[in-house]
């Protein structure tokens, strides 16, 4: 008979933190969202409503996937991936894929639309994850071994960026790349891949005149504040509008007219303006409390020698981290413009209910860690 | 008690080629008896040695033959082997003297034998004792369990005592053994792989005090103080207050004193060794020491000078207010409690747990666990029963091996906790044997300090 796992068994930080973010957010998109919801369909909770459905649907998909043990993901991962870059190629295919604002990113599931790039992000971890499994103690060895993963996922990459969604292909590389060293990659061989994905982005970039374009505009956003800088000056402005403790929930100006889809890639700056750099450094700090737990948990899964648990679990700790660095840092004009969405805050259901999986799979490794079902056959002598 | 010596004319049969079947062959070969050997493994590990050294002992390995048991005047088993095979019952129910290796040598020495066994602490007793005696200047020969056979220990001339170690397999096989003082030091589940109950545990371990001369007897345990008989000299000892001249401890003024009666012996604090358990362990060497008529002033110098066995709760380091404690020793839930409670300060003990199990009860670690222990790590074959007596305010983790477990500790600990590696388990799931385990404890402590 084996112990029945309780709600207070749960990593308490992680579950704290993931909790008042998400709580946060939603309070933050329904606020971001009510005047442009209000002239567009007339109901000013109509986004509000719709990310509290997507995040009751996430966290009932986190419950179920809680129940999995990992293994059955491992032995999923490199089914998962090949499915992703299916759904990837859909995206592509003239009336399949929906196209907003020239970027085909959706594929339309009747009410919603499923932004197939949130998902690649979650399946490349897992698959990364298992192949260093299955690699394990031998990363060291061939050059080659650490190339082939890396082949499945550069075509992904290549249909993320025919897309074009640069913002998840540097993410899902990133992430990949920190997977690859924690997961014991010899470093002339990960020094080689960094040079790589240097090159490649700045080929990218210098083919790609407004990339280029972004990155000037970051350089100085007051340059042309009324043209290509104008989202960030007036994300800056939200910031310096909010001073330390911020105008008030409900109160932002710069959500009215000035910071288009505020709810969305933009919905930090709400948040500075609205609860001030208070109310910005807390949910930083919230931030650093999730990719806290989400290494520790990484680290005693692999010191319980767990190693797809463990990768998983950094995986998903880099992936959140860095997403929602970027974000903030592109909110703040610290970064250029990405198409990135803040995690578990930001409105959008692809996004979200990926968040509450990967979450679900955290809280799965720590669980599988802390509660050997089966050590006899992990026994090491 | 020497008179049985007269049947010791024939053919000796020897099950199990270990360091005892070992000894037994070279004590009955120099006797000039016919010797033959078996083991049920196909290499047991004296076999080189044997071959070699005795090269007319017939020897048969992998199996137990029928025909040479039936041939033997006396078989002797060694404490590995199984009285419950069914062979060897079937010859016991032949009349087949079975004995074991100590019984052998009760039957042959004539000097004073101190016998020591427990559950828990008996070797700890058996060097605390033997060197009180040395301190009073007495020649002692020290075995058993703990290091040498028995038949090894014999010189001639004789010591002034033979000092014996003795496990509850040692005592199954011995029948009149007479030691000059004995005790039986604590009785906790264990081994109960090899018995089929707790019961026959005891009675293997009460047979240590057939004989007439001393019972040392622990008061506080239940089954061991129901067994004294009037007609016996006994001597007691407790953690509480003794009564009439037996020993115990004695707190007064925040100070914790051994005690003979109301007489105060020693302050606690001028000891090397802490815990409660060392403090049983003390007094029962006191014990022992009156009934061997040592004089007091050496004891109690013998005892203020111990600093306790390598592998029982052996400081490794201490570092950054973090103590590194190695009790590899503790191969069952008792010794692994004892520890516990003998170190914990509040809830400051992170502990390192876990092997093969031997069929043993967790459940008894649940209150321990909650009281004092804040994290446990759970290493080894059998981490699933010890989790599901893991209770909620104690944060576990698995870890696949000791580095890992101790790297986890070392991310746990703050100043002032304990890092108690105590497995309550036996450790031949990972390591040869606790030695090993300990050696290897203290080998990644010292790694990840440094």
């Amino acid at each position: 008979m084996s112990k029945v796992i309780q709600i207070y068994d749960f990593d308490r930080a992680l579950i704290f933190a993931a909790g008042t973010l998400l709580v946060i957010g939603l309070i933050m998109v329904g606020s971001a969202s009510i005047s442009i919801a209000d002239s567009k369909f007339n109901q000013p909770l109509f986004y509000f409503n719709r990310q509290l459905i997507f995040a009751l649907v996430g966290i009932a998909m986190a419950a179920m996937v809680l129940t999995v043990r990992l293994e059955v993901w491992r032995q999923l991962a490199p089914l998962m991936l090949l499915i992703g870059v299916g759904l990837l190629m859909l995206v592509l295919i003239p009336g399949i894929g929906r196209e907003v604002n020239g970027s085909r990113r959706w594929l339309p599931l009747g009410p919603v639309n499923i932004q197939v790039a949130e998902i690649i992000k979650l399946f490349s971890i897992v698959y990364v994850a298992d192949y260093l499994h299955r690699h394990h103690g031998q990363l060291h060895g061939s050059f080659f071994k650490v190339f082939g993963p890396l082949v499945l996922l550069g075509v992904a990459a290549i249909l993320l960026l025919l897309q074009p969604d640069m913002g998840s292909v540097v993410v899902i590389l990133s992430t990949v790349l920190a997977m690859l060293f924690l997961g014991g990659a010899r470093l002339d061989v990960f020094a080689a891949l960094m040079i790589i994905f240097t090159g490649l982005f700045t080929v990218l970039v210098w083919f790609a005149p407004y990339r280029l374009q972004r990155l000037q505009t970051f350089m100085d956003p007051w340059q042309d504040p009324f043209g290509s800088g104008f989202q960030l000056t007036q994300a800056l402005i939200a910031f310096g509008r909010g001073d330390w403790l911020g105008v008030g929930l409900g109160s932002s100006m710069q959500k009215l007219f000035y910071l288009p889809e505020a709810h969305t890639d933009f919905l930090y700056s709400i948040l500075a303006e609205e609860l001030g750099l208070v109310g910005a450094i807390i949910t930083l700090i919230l931030f650093s409390i999730f990719v806290w737990r989400a290494l520790a948990i990484g680290r005693a899964a692999e010191l319980a020698g767990q190693v797809f648990g463990a990768q998983i679990a950094y995986g998903i700790g880099v992936w959140i981290g860095l997403q929602a660095c970027v974000n903030m840092g592109v909110n703040m004009g610290v970064l250029p413009t990405k198409g990135l969405t803040l995690p578990l805050m930001s409105y959008g259901g692809s996004s979200l209910l990926l968040t509450c999986l990967a979450i679900a799979l955290l809280c799965r490794v720590d669980l599988e860690t802390r509660f050997p079902e089966q050590a006899s056959a992990r026994v090491k002598r | 008690m020497i008179n049985n010596k007269q049947k010791f004319t024939e053919t000796f049969l020897i099950i199990g080629l270990g360091q005892t079947g070992l000894s037994c062959a070279r004590f009955l070969v120099k006797k000039g008896y016919v010797v033959a050997v078996m083991d049920t493994r196909d290499k047991p590990p004296a076999l080189e040695v044997l071959q070699a050294e005795l090269p007319e002992v017939l020897v048969r390995t992998g199996g137990l033959s029928h025909d040479w048991m039936l041939r033997s005047d006396t078989i002797i088993l060694s404490p590995g082997v199984d009285p419950r095979l069914p062979e060897i019952k079937a010859a016991r129910e032949l009349g087949i003297e079975i004995i074991g290796d100590v019984e052998l040598f009760t039957r042959y020495i004539t000097e004073p034998v101190i016998a020591i066994t427990g559950s828990n602490g008996k070797s700890t007793v058996t060097t605390m004792i033997a060197e009180m005696a040395v301190m009073a200047g007495k020649n002692v020969q020290v075995g058993g369990n703990l290091g040498v056979p028995a038949l090894e220990l014999i010189i001639e001339p004789g010591p002034d005592f033979y000092i014996l170690e003795l496990s509850s397999f040692q005592l199954e096989t011995v029948s009149s053994l007479n030691a000059k003082a004995a005790v039986v030091l604590n009785i906790s589940p264990d081994h109960l792989d090899r018995y089929d109950n707790l019961q026959q545990y005891q009675n293997a371990k009460a047979k240590i005090y057939v004989g007439s001369d001393t019972m040392i007897i622990n008061r506080d345990d239940p089954v061991v103080n129901s067994w004294p008989r009037d007609d016996r000299r006994q001597i007691g000892f407790t953690l509480n207050t003794p009564k009439d001249n037996e020993f115990g401890l004695i707190r007064d003024e925040g100070q914790t004193y051994l005690a003979q009666g109301q007489q105060k012996l020693i302050d606690t604090e001028k000891l090397q060794i802490t815990g409660k358990h060392n403090m049983a362990n003390a007094l029962a060497a006191l014990a022992l020491g009156k009934a061997m008529a040592l004089p007091m002033g050496a004891m109690l110098q013998s005892i203020s000078e111990y600093r306790g066995l390598p592998h029982r709760c052996q400081l490794v380091a201490k570092q950054d207010g973090i103590r590194w404690i190695n009790d590899s020793k503790a191969t069952n839930v008792g010794a692994c409690i004892a520890a516990i409670e003998g170190l914990a300060n509040n809830k400051n003990i992170i502990l390192i747990a876990g092997g093969i199990a031997k069929d043993q009860e967790f459940s008894a670690l649940n209150p321990v666990l909650s009281e004092y222990v804040k994290t446990i790590l759970i290493i080894g074959q059998d981490a699933k029963l010890i989790a599901e007596s893991v209770p909620n305010n104690v944060m576990q983790y698995y870890c696949q091996d000791m580095a890992s477990a101790l790297q986890q500790a070392q991310l746990e600990a703050v100043k002032g906790d304990t890092v108690l590696l105590s497995p309550a388990c036996a450790s031949f799931d990972m390591y040869d044997n606790y030695i090993k385990r300990g050696d290897s404890f203290i080998h990644s402590v010292e790694e990840l300090l440094t």
